[in-house]
């Protein structure tokens, strides 16, 4: 070999190198030993004490009813949520779209809650906005004469989970809008005028312009909402940051408390091992949903 | 039939002012209230009558030192930025190499990174703190910068492939000639022509970093190490016995004034970077 080919095989190397071998311990290493430990009893997080329980493991988490609610949770948030969220974003994007001043300064206020840490956001629906007393929407409601809405416990236990679905969508309609208005601004207005002067009114244009030719979009944030509600962690953890409660626990929230709650918080008894067989469940589910949103949504390049 | 549109889509403005503006008004409104409680007492709070015996800034100031929001604000500035910086440091020859360099693998290894994206923290937290257990990196610096860096690469690796990918190849190939060895060719020449990419890439790995929560949460919740966001948590979940809503209200806009202000500054820059990097995945 060459003294160039040389070099240049040294100088890959030593580019290429130091990112493959930190993904390596980040994420291929944790990948395989939570497969393997979700099959285990695993007494503590030194490790050292395992006894095998294969499937056995999986089938007592599926059985638990604490767990069956975190994922009655997720799917609520995903499906509830998801309608609210993408139907928030569609009305948005309409509104933006209708020739108004101001549309940069509307997008990034409306994006603004994406870039605030979210105990800032946690905090300011529980202690402020939701408060009993001083409450934004009870100071509101009292003013419009609106006793009965006035009067919402939104932070006791049967309100709980609608409240936090509520504020969660509502932060979360920016990210999603920026890529909506993204892809949107890439159709040609041609088409537009050609529809219009056919005597297309326009949610006919939505339907079938704007909605087709959006599928490529559609389809990468809806994957990207899937994957985040499987996984969601921070917001229903911070919702009630003491102790979770039944309508914020999420598979992640139970993952966490029965994995590192002992350490950290007030549970009795770790169990590790089912912590790494929910993980790898939550791993399932997202390649499913990936699967089968992508195999839905087409993957065709649209010409235009 | 055009006129019947266009006054359809004139219709639509009124009605689009009003949601955008009764929203943008709810948001300010929010915020501008728990500022000003910030600079409150709590029981002025309570009884709506904010304000009333002025500027309360020793709120602030009890945020900073007793519940030691200063030092958690260092510690965050602290771990965030050393993590970006040794994130470019590692991603961008990585990224270089995979979309300059031809080799056996080059798609096996990109599609590796790309597969790092898609991997759930929860799938790591498990194995990685056991492991950080027995080295003694728990509760420590280098351990968190160690997860901050490697949760970044994967996505950082596949935001600059793309960017090196679009650059000409005449650009090393004429240092090459002039004598420099690829090292140089990339750190003195493509490095610098990747400018724009690397800074768009640095704010999105700051605000990520900065936000996190699950990592810092696992790894360095202590009384000494923790981060700005756990400390303010840590300030909520002491409300039960200490009452202060004021102080908690100051915690919060000391929490939310650093992505503000680089909100205020930069959107435009954010949200250009996530469409730009939306619209290639």
């Amino acid at each position: 070999m060459g003294t160039m080919a040389r070099s240049r095989n040294r100088a890959l190397l030593m580019f290429l190198a130091p990112a493959v071998v930190l993904f390596l311990f980040m994420f291929a290493y944790p990948l395989v030993r939570t497969i393997h430990l979700s099959f285990f009893r695993v007494a503590d997080l030194a490790g050292t004490d395992l006894t095998f329980r294969g499937l056995k493991q999986y089938k007592e988490l599926v059985h638990t009813p604490l767990f069956q609610t975190s994922f009655k949770n997720i799917f609520l948030i995903w499906s509830v949520g998801g309608i609210a969220l993408f139907g928030w974003v569609f009305l948005f994007s309409m509104l933006l779209n209708s020739g108004i001043k101001g549309k940069k300064f509307f997008r990034a206020i409306i994006y603004l809650p994406n870039l605030v840490p979210a105990v800032a956001m946690v905090a300011m629906w529980t202690q402020y906005i939701y408060h009993p007393r001083f409450g934004f929407l009870k100071t509101v409601f009292k003013t419009l004469g609106l006793e009965n809405l006035a009067k919402i416990q939104w932070n006791s236990a049967d309100m709980l989970f609608w409240g936090m679905l509520l504020a969660y969508v509502w932060g979360g309609v920016g990210w999603t809008l920026i890529i909506v208005l993204a892809g949107m601004e890439r159709i040609p207005t041609e088409l537009y005028e050609a529809a219009r002067l056919d005597g297309a009114s326009v949610p006919q244009q939505y339907r079938h312009i704007t909605l087709p030719l959006l599928r490529d979009v559609l389809r990468v944030t809806f994957v990207f909402w899937s994957i985040g509600q499987i996984n969601l962690f921070t917001f229903p953890k911070l919702w009630t940051p003491v102790v979770p409660q039944e309508g914020t626990y999420t598979p992640a929230v139970y993952l966490y408390q029965i994995s590192f709650g002992t350490r950290y918080e007030a549970t009795s008894t770790a169990d590790i091992g089912k912590g790494a067989a929910i993980a790898v469940m939550l791993l399932l589910l997202v390649l499913i949903f990936s699967f089968l949103i992508n195999r839905l949504f087409g993957e065709q390049e649209l010409e235009f | 039939m055009q006129r019947k549109s266009r006054s359809r889509s004139l219709t639509i403005r009124p009605f689009a002012y009003l949601v955008l503006g009764g929203w943008t008004l709810f948001v300010i409104y929010a915020v501008g209230w728990i500022l000003v409680s910030s600079l409150s007492t709590t029981r002025e709070i309570f009884t709506g009558n904010l304000l009333d015996s002025g500027f309360h800034l020793e709120n602030y100031v009890l945020a900073l030192t007793t519940h030691k929001l200063g030092l958690y604000f260092l510690n965050s500035l602290i771990y965030v930025s050393l993590a970006v910086f040794l994130t470019i440091v590692i991603a961008a020859p990585a990224a270089y190499a995979l979309s300059r360099f031809r080799f056996r693998g080059r798609h096996l290894f990109y599609s590796m990174f790309m597969s790092g994206m898609g991997i759930p923290g929860m799938m790591l937290i498990i194995p990685l703190f056991m492991l950080f257990l027995r080295l003694n990196l728990v509760g420590t610096l280098p351990g968190l910068i160690i997860i901050y860096v490697g949760t970044s690469i994967p996505f950082s690796v596949f935001f600059l492939t793309g960017f090196f990918g679009s650059l000409p190849s005449e650009l090393e190939d004429a240092a090459m000639i002039d004598g420099c060895t690829e090292h140089q060719a990339f750190w003195k020449v493509m490095f610098p022509i990747a400018q724009p990419a690397i800074i768009t890439l640095v704010i999105f790995n700051f605000i990520g970093l900065w936000n996190d929560y699950l990592w810092a949460l696992i790894f360095v919740n202590t009384d000494q190490r923790r981060t700005l966001m756990l400390g303010v948590e840590a300030i909520m979940r002491a409300m039960r016995y200490t009452g202060n809503w004021a102080g908690m209200f100051a915690g919060i806009i000391v929490l939310f004034l650093p992505t503000f202000i680089l909100f205020v500054l930069l959107s435009e820059k954010i949200i250009s970077g996530i469409t730009a990097g939306a619209v290639k995945a």
